[in-house]
């Protein structure tokens, strides 16, 4: 077996008998069936009659509240291990997604928590199967009556780590080629929505399969929004935007980016480090948050479908990114200023608003608010250092 | 963003103490490689460039190292990692130093061994989905001929580099064929607008049956505009002054010659 391999279901089975035997090893008093409480029938019938219990010292008490990663209990001893309650696959992957492939859609099951929360678990009429279940009570059913995992609606406990500069040493060091069909790396179930929105340009958009693997250009309209502006000064109030034809924002502006296993796994699933099974090699705990539902921009006039845009490599703007080890440290796209200024491009542009803005100040009207890239919300500000150097 | 970048600057200015205050600032550099080819194509296509304080004599070792380095060519690493003729061929068609680098086509499967392996191992693996056992193939495959040249040429940067430590590092782009390097915290020696740096790929780049290093230095200013550099091909007869170009024979280790695909 080749490190890291996975066994599939032989794997789960084998990692369940471990975990009861480790519960046993905690000091459990077995408790049968018979000598626990009333509502308790219901529930047997459900799930093997023998559960095992801490001392009670020991047993948490909770009343169907949110799982938090960051409870010691959760994450020390044995627990420190993800795997001990995640399993990879789980039991429902091949029904879970239209095009499915191995993954965790699901819960970890219950000998991942019964022998801690035993108390739990038949105090309350059950809330504490509300946690997993559709019914916060013992008439909690599987299939159906198990909630969407993950719960969109909870805050989210980790954030993700991938460095992009080795990815960048590994894909994109090789190949001269940036007219590689998408595919092979990329289930279709990752490709949003059948029809992608023409380009402007005539002829077929280069791929660039290094970044487009896993990004690729929004086909329906997301949120968005200015991306505020911090320690600088608003020289006047924002008024309405105007826009061109071509500044007007589209779907086709955006790029979007993983947001599941998708494109990992194709690499990581086994032998590759980290692989599927290793979560924390990817998911590192945080502060609970809640994901920012609209894409911010400094730039809403920017579209990455415009003809001169389309057919740069992504790394001509993106110049900074192959550096990059840590994308939690990302605050912004990181498109310095610099690589639109050049002279060539939007050197003319910048030039010209920034001597209507001195002349505005000069005269002291109202400032002028900068519009060829941006709208009012950034364009009313300070003139930033970066474009003084153009 | 430029704020935190004021406060790095006013940092590092407070360290040098009062006595000898030096010009700093930042500084830009664009490394222009599209010039640098080889049968009339240009190599330095999407290529890591690390870019270090000194020129060529402040960095001897590095250049000594650069010089000694024991490189294993491509086609050796994988032979000797037990690869398929078919395997190798399908690698260098597309010039690839990994599978990582282009996409494993449908039609590929039944003429790599490898890739025929790995694909019925996915099949039972994968429930017998053919969608996944194909997107997957690599999943599949033994891990030296996946990530093993990747992790052989890491090890090999790593030891070149020794305990220096690069100012910054970048890769070329595909269409511009340019490195940028921004932010580059420059001190100015006294009496000079300049400081200077040195580029290199450090990596040795394969190309035909040759090892390629470039190593140039370059000066770099605090002014408005980029400081240029501009890699050219190795030529003889006409040697640079500020580069200096490591090209060295690889071991040849491929028995079977590969029919164009
Ligand atoms: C004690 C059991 C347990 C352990 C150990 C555990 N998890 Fe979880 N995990 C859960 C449960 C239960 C949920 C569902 C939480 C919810 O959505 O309410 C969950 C959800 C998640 C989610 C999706 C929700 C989110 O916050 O993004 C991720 C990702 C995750 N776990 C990663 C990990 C990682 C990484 C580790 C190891 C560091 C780990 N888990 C260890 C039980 C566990
Ligand atoms: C090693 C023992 C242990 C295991 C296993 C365990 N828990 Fe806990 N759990 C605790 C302890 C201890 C607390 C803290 C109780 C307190 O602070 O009152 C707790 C707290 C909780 C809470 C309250 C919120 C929080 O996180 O502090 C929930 C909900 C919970 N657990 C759910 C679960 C679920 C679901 C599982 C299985 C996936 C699980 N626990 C597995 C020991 C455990
Ligand atoms: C940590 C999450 C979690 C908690 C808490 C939880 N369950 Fe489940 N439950 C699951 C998962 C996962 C399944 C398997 C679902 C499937 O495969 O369809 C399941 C399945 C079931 C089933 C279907 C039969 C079986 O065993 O597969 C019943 C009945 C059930 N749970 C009852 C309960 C009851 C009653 C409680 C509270 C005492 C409870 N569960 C608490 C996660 C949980
Ligand atoms: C193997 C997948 C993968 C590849 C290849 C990849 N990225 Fe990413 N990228 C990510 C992930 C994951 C994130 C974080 C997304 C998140 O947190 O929502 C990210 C984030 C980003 C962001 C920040 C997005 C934001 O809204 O702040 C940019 C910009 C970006 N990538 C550009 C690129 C470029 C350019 C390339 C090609 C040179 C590239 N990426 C290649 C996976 C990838
Ligand atoms: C012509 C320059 C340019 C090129 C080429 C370019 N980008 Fe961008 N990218 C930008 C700019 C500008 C932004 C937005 C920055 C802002 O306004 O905050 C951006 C934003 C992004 C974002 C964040 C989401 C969004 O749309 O705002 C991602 C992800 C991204 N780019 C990926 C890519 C990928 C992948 C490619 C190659 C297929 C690429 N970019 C090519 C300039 C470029
Ligand atoms: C094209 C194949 C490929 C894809 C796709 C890929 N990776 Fe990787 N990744 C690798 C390889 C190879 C390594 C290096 C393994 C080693 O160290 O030997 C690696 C390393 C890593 C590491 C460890 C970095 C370190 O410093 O050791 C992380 C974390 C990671 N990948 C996360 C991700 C995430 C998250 C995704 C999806 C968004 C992803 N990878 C997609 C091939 C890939
Ligand atoms: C190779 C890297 C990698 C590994 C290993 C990994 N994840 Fe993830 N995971 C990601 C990335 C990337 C995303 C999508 C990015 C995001 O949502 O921020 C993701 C998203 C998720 C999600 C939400 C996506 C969804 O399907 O709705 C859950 C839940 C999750 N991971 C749980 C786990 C668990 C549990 C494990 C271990 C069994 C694990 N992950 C292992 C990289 C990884
Ligand atoms: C060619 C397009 C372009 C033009 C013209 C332009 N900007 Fe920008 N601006 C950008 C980009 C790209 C960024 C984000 C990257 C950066 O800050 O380097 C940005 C960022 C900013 C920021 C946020 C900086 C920060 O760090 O918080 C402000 C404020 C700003 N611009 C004001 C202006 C003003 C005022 C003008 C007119 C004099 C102007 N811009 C003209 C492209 C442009």
């Amino acid at each position: 077996m080749q490190n890291g391999e996975l066994q599939g279901n032989v794997k789960t089975r084998i990692r369940i008998i471990i975990i009861s035997a480790a519960a046993l090893a905690f000091g459990a008093s077995i408790f049968t069936v018979s000598s626990a409480p009333n509502q308790l029938s219901l529930f047997s019938r459900a799930i093997s009659p023998s559960i095992e219990t801490p001392d009670d010292a020991t047993a948490p008490s909770v009343r169907g509240s949110t799982f938090s990663h960051s409870t010691r209990a959760h994450r020390e001893g044995k627990y420190a291990s993800c795997e001990s309650c995640h399993a990879i696959p789980t039991r429902n992957w091949a029904t879970a997604r239209k095009d499915p492939y191995p993954d965790v859609k699901n819960y970890p099951y219950h000998p991942s928590c019964f022998g801690c929360h035993a108390k739990d678990v038949y105090s309350n009429g059950g809330a504490f199967c509300g946690t997993c279940h559709t019914e916060a009570s013992m008439r909690a059913r599987g299939g159906a009556g198990v909630l969407p995992f993950p719960i969109k609606s909870h805050a989210m406990q980790f954030t993700t780590i991938f460095p992009h500069d080795l990815h960048q040493n590994l894909i994109a060091s090789d190949t001269t080629r940036n007219d590689v069909a998408l595919g092979h790396f990329m289930l279709a179930s990752f490709a949003i929505n059948a029809t992608p929105t023409p380009t402007p340009a005539a002829a077929p958009a280069p791929v660039f399969y290094n970044c487009a693997i896993c990004h690729k250009t929004i086909t329906q309209m997301p949120k968005y929004v200015p991306r505020k502006i911090t320690g600088e000064k608003s020289l006047a109030d924002a008024t309405a935007d105007t826009f061109t034809a071509l500044s007007k924002t589209g779907a086709d502006f955006f790029k979007d980016g993983p947001d599941s296993h998708a494109s990992c796994f194709t690499c990581h699933y086994q032998r590759v480090k980290p692989a599927a099974y290793d979560c924390a090699g990817c998911h590192r705990l945080t502060e609970p948050y809640f994901e920012k539902k609209a894409i911010e921009r400094y730039s809403l006039k920017f579209s990455h479908s415009t003809t001169n845009h389309v057919n740069k490599d992504c790394t001509t703007c993106h110049v900074r990114i192959t550096q990059n080890s840590d994308i939690s440290k990302m605050k912004d796209a990181d498109v310095p200023f610099q690589t639109c200024s050049t002279s060539s491009c939007h050197g003319s542009n910048i030039e010209e608003e920034t001597k209507k803005r001195e002349a505005s100040s000069a005269a002291k009207q109202p400032a002028f608010q900068c519009s060829y890239c941006h709208t009012t919300a950034v364009g009313r500000y300070d003139i930033p250092p970066s474009h003084r150097k153009y | 963003m430029y704020i935190l970048r004021l406060a790095l600057l006013i940092a590092s200015l407070a360290s040098i103490g009062p006595l000898c205050v030096r010009a700093q600032g930042l500084g830009a550099l664009d490394v222009q490689a599209k010039t640098v080819k080889i049968n009339g194509k240009s190599i330095l296509v999407r290529k890591r460039l690390y870019l270090f304080k000194g020129g060529l004599k402040d960095n001897k070792e590095l250049i000594g190292r650069l010089r000694t380095a024991e490189v294993k060519s491509r086609d050796c690493f994988y032979t000797q990692m037990k690869a398929s003729p078919q395997y190798i061929c399908w690698l260098q068609a597309e010039n690839c130093e990994s599978p990582f680098c282009r996409t494993v086509a449908t039609a590929d499967i039944p003429r790599v061994p490898e890739f025929q392996a790995a694909y019925n191992a996915g099949l039972t693996k994968f429930r017998g989905l053919k969608s996944v056992a194909d997107d997957w193939i690599l999943t599949n495959m033994p891990a030296p001929l996946v990530s093993g040249f990747f992790e052989n040429r890491r090890a090999l940067t790593t030891s070149l580099l020794g305990s220096l430590k690069p100012v910054q590092s970048t890769m070329t782009d595909s269409v511009t064929i340019k490195a940028i390097f921004i932010d580059i915290p420059v001190t100015l020696p006294a009496g000079k607008k300049t400081e200077t740096f040195l580029v290199s790929n450090i990596q040795p780049l394969e190309f035909g049956n040759k090892s390629y290093v470039w190593a140039c230095e370059v000066e770099i200013g605090t002014e408005k505009k980029s400081s240029p550099l501009n890699l050219v091909t190795p030529d003889a007869n006409k040697p640079q002054k500020n580069c200096e170009v490591i090209i060295r024979d690889l071991q040849v280790c491929k028995t079977e010659s590969c029919k164009a695909t």
